[in-house]
């Protein structure tokens, strides 16, 4: 079973990636797409220590060359954000979510995307930008689809 | 919130440029300037003619513009203009235009220098007592340092000095005046340039190759 944590206030630069405990550094994009019905789509891309593009399965593969970075926010801090764990050894039977710690059940879906916008190289103007400029929209979804006792289903936000 | 601080060291470094600028011309030389008092207790520019310094030379005779415009006329002072070049200078139609705004010369010192035909040429040269008194003669010698049309010298930052040709041939000299249009585009550039350079920099030695400096495991 491996244990993967989004730590965020809903804005990207507030944004923790935890995988077995340790922060990760160097994402560009999270996509987790698990429901009832046995799918079980979990990648990450990431730019390595080597300065490579990796893509991966989060529950199924190694690392490869992931970054690793000191944790960004203390107790105080986390607080004010919200936490999601994934437990899983890629099969969607035995996927357990948390979210705050809390064990979530009747869950339908879940879905986050979580992408980075590609930098644009620079220049001049970008030296005087306090922040860079992107080519692409950040993308930041996370919801969880619940079924209620009456089966009509609800949609949360995560994050938000 | 560090980009706003690596700004706000920029913008510290650029005013600190500017402030050097300003006062650099003035510490350069411990002699009086064009804005300060000189230690002989004589005048600079912009004071009122006071009782001395009118001693050691001759004084100029009143000058009289011509009636009749000079244009079309084989004016052989004309060419007299400077003694290596007819380029660079002010020209004024009349002394007055000089004295209007600074007032009357402390000294006039007759002398005579070869212009660039290699003939005589009889100037008049006015000295006010300032800075511009030395790069006047130093202009007049013909001999101009690489240094002073660079920022680093306070030369760069005068104008060049002032010629009136008078009908018999003499031509007056005044001093360059402090520009101030130059000092502010100077700043202007130099600062400017030092601003890109310290933003690189700063960049540079924070890596700032992540799109995020917070606490995001994205980048």
């Amino acid at each position: 079973m491996r244990s993967f944590s989004i730590e965020s206030n809903g804005r990207i630069e507030n944004t923790a990636v935890y995988y077995n405990g340790e922060q990760l550094g160097g994402i560009k994009e999270i996509f987790l797409n698990l429901e009832e019905d046995g799918t079980f789509d979990a990648v990450i891309r990431y730019e390595g220590s080597d300065k490579n593009m990796y893509t991966k399965q989060i529950f199924q593969d190694y690392f490869e060359n992931i970054k690793i970075r000191p944790a960004a926010f203390d107790e105080e801090e986390a607080q004010n954000l919200q936490l999601l764990t994934i437990e899983s050894d890629g099969e969607i039977e035995n996927t357990v979510v948390f979210r705050n710690d809390q064990s979530l059940d009747g869950l339908i879906s879940l879905l986050v995307h979580i992408k980075n916008g590609v930098a644009k190289d620079g220049g001049i103007k970008a030296l005087f930008n306090r922040a860079p400029d992107t080519s692409e929209p950040v993308t930041f979804r996370a919801e969880l689809t619940f079924r209620n006792d009456d089966d009509s289903t609800q949609v949360e936000g995560v994050f938000a | 919130m560090k980009i706003r601080q690596t700004s706000g060291n920029g913008l510290i470094l650029l005013l600190f440029t500017m402030f050097s600028f300003v006062f650099l011309p003035f510490i350069a030389d411990a002699k009086g300037s064009f804005g300060g008092s000189r230690g002989g207790g004589g005048r600079s520019f912009g004071g009122s003619r006071g009782g001395g310094g009118s001693f050691g030379g001759s004084r100029s005779k009143s000058y009289s513009r011509p009636s009749t415009p000079s244009y079309g006329k084989s004016s052989p002072s004309r060419s007299y203009s400077t003694p290596k070049s007819s380029f660079g200078g002010n020209r004024l139609n009349s002394k007055q235009d000089y004295t209007r705004s600074y007032g009357v010369p402390r000294q006039s010192t007759p002398m005579q220098l070869r212009n660039s035909q290699g003939a005589n040429q009889n100037y008049v040269v006015h000295n006010y007592g300032g800075r511009g008194d030395g790069f006047m003669m130093g202009y007049m010698m013909g001999s101009i340092p690489f240094m002073w049309h660079t920022p680093f010298h306070p030369a760069y930052y005068y104008s060049r000095p002032s010629y009136v040709t008078n009908p018999d041939g003499t031509v007056e000299v005044y001093p360059p005046t402090f520009s101030y249009g130059t000092l502010f585009f100077t700043i202007l550039i130099v600062g400017g340039i030092i601003f890109v350079i310290v933003l690189i920099i700063k960049r540079r030695r924070k890596g700032y190759d992540s799109n995020f400096e917070s606490n995001s495991s994205f980048s």
